[in-house]
């Protein structure tokens, strides 16, 4: 069972790094496109700025791959309704062994540069 | 946000109607962060706009691959993309000939078909530079009776339309040359004459000024004029002051009210505009001597206001019959007008192009083909490794891609090039021509062309590579050459290079003998050593008598320059603008309808005339100093009045009466005394009209060709013809200086450009026809080196081998000439506007052309067949 999960997990590594982003910014908080954006443009090592269809492919994946789904959001009932997004288990899973193959990566990489 | 969501379309619908409108309103929310800040708004829409095309790429390709059956791990696909960039541009790097070849040969299809589409994208498909220019029309006036149709209105009509027809917007125009003095050398200026409110029609203003009013336009109305901003400029010296001065034109003095926008010089380069002051009692309705343009209105449509004119026209129609019987008024949208005769031409050569650019990408899809027979074992590798066949698919394709991106870049740089070289080549009949450039439209234009290409050539090698079983692949021998399947498509690819390039040969073929045609055309009139100007006197210091005198000793001063060996004037000469015609009356016949009354152009003369054009002189007599206006009127008539009107008698010694006067008032009954040849004076290729020549003394026209010929080893008369009329009037400007020679060279020059553009079109197609020819039985006859050497060796003699190898070349081509003669015979129909003197299936051009065809194609499958036969045996068996 558990070396079921560990596959299913590891048919997603390595994970594209933009994607891995949006998994972080969506732990633990529902966020619409235009928030997932403004929170991924605070990270200052992020070239450039976030573009719409790149976005939205993205999350198109994920969300196909079922790392992230889509919520009801706040639903302040006002305006126009806009699609929030939510980190799923896998998701917090996949995240999570991203960021321990990255470690091991950099491991590796101290060791060799000394 | 609105273009946004056009960017969209590019999307496959299911992942637009997913996430369209959230990626629009993420898009909206970035612009809203940048808003106001122009140069980051412009670069946000650019970036945004790179993304969304990369992405819909991205996003068609997956669909592409679902459709196949494919599962890709979506995390890692763009990775897969880098890779099979990184594998594909390796492997063309480890085979440069063949990318070489391959890029090349791209590269000179999608040049010329970028170039010749840049000229189709500038000339046709360009809007007119005015603001909304889909709404300026040209008015046409038909006769429903005759069908006829012609664009000169009249006067009191333009009036009666501005004041009736709403939704319309109209002026009126006549082109002018008044001749401009007290600003150095006297010098005519191109012009026109207006109703009112032409700016406004163009949906301009004024760069200073005003526009001229309808108040101006009236007998006796002041002499003000509008000029051009050009004009302004350079001759004014950007004066700001400038309104309120005053020019002289033609001996007056004319008021400067306005200064046209800048780049406005409607009609044909005009630089001041004057009010037409036309006078009714002179002539009213009938007198169609103007043109006439319209702006629909915002708020109406085309069919409305084409709804309104025809009530107005049939209102017209019953108010004055006697000019407006079965007379209609119709639109054209100007870009048709302006373009009308080039469309056809262009299409033409972009269908031209786009043959070229078939038979490139068939050879590039021979040499994959080629290439793929080779790599049956590379995929079955891969294959058998675990690629799906998808893959292998989108790897191959990859590779096609590069091809076609890199054979798009060197092509665009050769567009560049070309188009300059087209435009410089092209004949001055080409109208808007300046806007051909390589611009938005033509980048998307080669883009497109570039992916289209890769599918074209790059599919179905793809295709057939990938779906060959795998065992077949495994077990196929290198030396068969890749399998019955593959020689068919190859052959198939040859016949229909083949087929395509004896259809391009074959227009090539058809201009040719258009051109040969119509320089064997006999014009009517001397085309060597002929020189010819145009002169006006203004009728403010010239009355009639006056005139008359000018002209008389203009001919006499040039007759004794020793340069000229005869001289004469004449209005109404071959290939120039001005002419006259009227309706024609037979005194000593019954009197028809005055509607059903024949035209005849008129063209007043000198007695040097006829000898200076070089007219042959048919029967009777020429005109002589004698025939004045106190002499008996004459007429001498051309071959085509007397064909018409005296099919089955003498001409000379009847009476005809042209209902039109010009420098006096009324014109006599005249007196046939001559019959002259015929002078092509549209066109080199349209026959002459029914005309009469009139003796000028007896007429009067102030607007004349001074026709000079020269004597034999004579260079040029034109310097000493200026000094003479310097010296007759020094306030006299001369225009139109010319060689006939140079004219009907120009005549020539639209067929030449077509000639060239196709010749250089088709032996491109002929060239790439070849090398594949040579490529396919080079290829074979290598691959099948062993078994001739066999042959040979049991005792096959070189004849029987050479034979063998050259079917394997000639059988395809034959097939091909045979397609291209059947496609030929259905395409060639497209040509017939552009054809003089030679039918669209000309079997001699066609024959000449297969000829031509199949020595091509014998050489290019000779030399290798050949190369077979020389093989030794013992070589030959040792290879492999």
């Amino acid at each position: 069972m558990v070396s079921q999960n560990t596959s299913k997990m590891e048919a997603h590594l390595p994970m594209h790094p933009e994607a891995f982003r949006i998994l972080l910014v969506l732990r633990g908080r529902e966020l619409h496109g235009y928030a997932i954006v403004k929170e991924l443009e605070r990270d200052p090592g992020r070239p450039g700025r976030v573009l719409p269809a790149n976005l939205y492919r993205r999350i198109r994946t994920l969300s196909e791959h079922g790392l992230i789904e889509e919520t009801e959001g706040p639903g302040d009932g006002e305006g126009e309704r806009r699609r929030y997004f939510r980190i799923t288990r896998l998701g917090e899973a996949v995240a999570r062994a991203e960021a321990l193959r990255l470690e091991g990566l950099l491991a590796g990489a101290r060791d060799l540069l000394g | 946000m609105s273009y946004y969501r056009l960017l969209l379309r590019l999307f496959p619908p299911s992942f637009r109607s997913d996430y369209g409108e959230e990626m629009a309103r993420l898009y909206a929310d970035r612009r809203r962060e940048v808003a106001g800040r122009k140069g980051a708004e412009m670069r946000l829409a650019i970036e945004a706009t790179a993304d969304a095309l990369v992405q819909a790429v991205g996003e068609w390709g997956r669909v592409a691959l679902r459709g196949t059956g494919t599962i890709l791990r979506e995390g890692t696909s763009m990775d897969g993309w880098m890779q099979d960039l990184r594998f594909g541009t390796r492997s063309l790097l480890r085979r440069p000939g063949f990318t070489a070849a391959a890029v090349t040969t791209l590269a000179l299809g999608i040049g010329a078909t970028v170039a010749t589409f840049s000229v189709v994208n500038g000339v046709l498909l360009t809007p007119l530079p005015y603001p909304q220019p889909d709404r300026l029309v040209v008015l046409r006036q038909v006769d429903t009776r005759t069908g006829s149709r012609s664009r000169g209105v009249d006067h009191p009509d333009v009036r009666f339309w501005q004041a009736e027809v709403p939704g319309l917007r109209v002026a009126g125009y006549e082109g002018a040359r008044p001749t401009l003095t007290g600003m150095g050398e006297p010098e005519v200026v191109l012009g026109a004459d207006l109703t009112d409110g032409l700016l406004g029609v163009f949906g301009l203003k004024p760069a200073l000024g005003r526009d001229l009013t309808a108040e101006e336009d009236v007998p006796g109305g002041p002499d003000v004029l509008v000029i051009g901003y050009r004009f302004w400029k350079e001759r004014m010296g950007s004066d700001p002051d400038v309104i309120g001065r005053t020019i002289t034109l033609s001996g007056k003095a004319w008021e400067i009210v306005g200064v046209a926008p800048e780049g406005f010089d409607f009609p044909n380069g005009a630089a001041l505009w004057r009010p037409q002051q036309h006078d009714e009692t002179d002539c009213s309705h009938g007198c169609r001597y103007m043109q006439a343009v319209g702006r629909i209105e915002p708020g109406f449509t085309l069919t409305q206001v084409q709804e309104r004119m025809t009530a107005a026209s049939a209102h017209l129609s019953e108010a004055f019959p006697k000019s407006h019987r079965d007379v209609t008024t119709e639109f054209e949208r100007m870009l048709d007008v302006q373009v009308a005769d080039v469309r056809t031409a262009l299409w033409v050569l972009m269908g031209a192009v786009g043959m070229v650019l078939l038979i490139a990408c068939a050879n590039v899809a021979n040499l994959l083909l080629v290439r793929a027979s080779e790599r049956l074992g590379e995929v079955a590798l891969r294959a058998t490794l675990g690629a799906p066949r998808t893959r292998i698919v989108r790897q191959l394709l990859t590779e096609s891609l590069l091809l076609s991106i890199a054979g798009g870049a060197v092509g665009v740089g050769l567009a560049v090039w070309g188009v300059s070289a087209m435009v410089r080549l092209a004949p001055d009949g080409i109208p808007r021509l300046d806007q051909a450039a390589i611009d938005g439209r033509v980048i998307v234009f080669a883009v497109t062309l570039v992916l289209a290409v890769t599918v074209l050539f790059g599919l179905a090698p793809a295709l057939r590579l990938a779906r060959r079983p795998l065992s077949a692949a495994m077990g196929a021998s290198r030396r068969t050459g890749g399998g019955r399947r593959t020689a068919l498509s190859r052959s198939l690819l040859l016949s229909g290079e083949v087929a395509l390039s004896l259809m391009l040969l074959l227009g090539a073929g058809l201009l040719f003998g258009t051109l040969r045609s119509i320089r064997a055309q006999d014009l009517g009139f001397a085309t060597e050593r002929v020189e010819r100007f145009r002169i006006s006197t203004p009728e403010s210091r010239y009355d009639t008598e006056a005139t008359i005198r000018f002209f008389e000793e203009l001919e006499r001063r040039l007759d004794a320059l020793p340069e000229v060996a005869a001289a004469g004037s004449a209005f109404g000469v071959p290939l120039a603008s001005g002419s006259v015609s009227t309706s024609l009356t037979f005194p000593d016949r019954e009197p028809v309808d005055p509607a059903d009354r024949p035209d005849m152009a008129v063209r007043p003369a000198t007695p040097g005339y006829r000898e200076a054009q070089g007219l042959p002189l048919v029967r009777g007599r020429w005109f002589t100093d004698a025939d004045q206006r106190e002499n008996e009127a004459v007429a001498v008539i051309n071959q085509a009045a007397a064909r018409r009107f005296y099919p089955d008698e003498d001409p000379l010694g009847h009476p005809i009466r042209l209902s039109i006067s010009w420098g006096f008032d009324d014109d006599p009954v005249r007196t046939i005394v001559g019959i002259v040849g015929d002078a092509r004076t549209w066109s080199a290729t349209e026959p002459d009209d029914p005309a009469a020549y009139l003796p000028n003394a007896q007429f009067g026209a102030n607007v004349a060709y001074v026709t000079m010929r020269l004597e034999r080893g004579a260079r040029t008369a034109l310097p000493a013809a200026r000094t003479v009329l310097k010296e007759l009037d020094p306030a006299l400007a001369i225009t139109g200086a010319e060689r006939i020679e140079d004219v009907v060279a120009e005549e020539l020059a639209p067929t030449r450009f077509y000639l060239t553009l196709i010749g250089v079109f088709s032996v491109l197609a002929l060239i790439l026809a070849a090398v594949a020819l040579y490529g396919v039985v080079a290829y074979s006859v290598s691959r099948r080196t062993r078994e001739i050497g066999i042959r040979v060796a049991l005792g096959a003699r070189s004849g029987e081998v050479v034979g063998m190898a050259l079917r394997e070349g000639v059988s395809p081509a034959l097939l091909g000439i045979f397609a291209g003669i059947a496609g030929s015979l259905i395409g060639s129909r497209a040509l017939r506007s552009l054809l003089y003197g030679v039918e669209p299936q000309d079997p001699g051009t066609l024959a000449a052309v297969t000829g031509i065809l199949l020595a091509v194609v014998l050489a290019a499958t000779f030399v290798p067949a050949r190369r077979a036969s020389r093989v030794p045996p013992s070589e030959a068996l040792r290879i492999e």
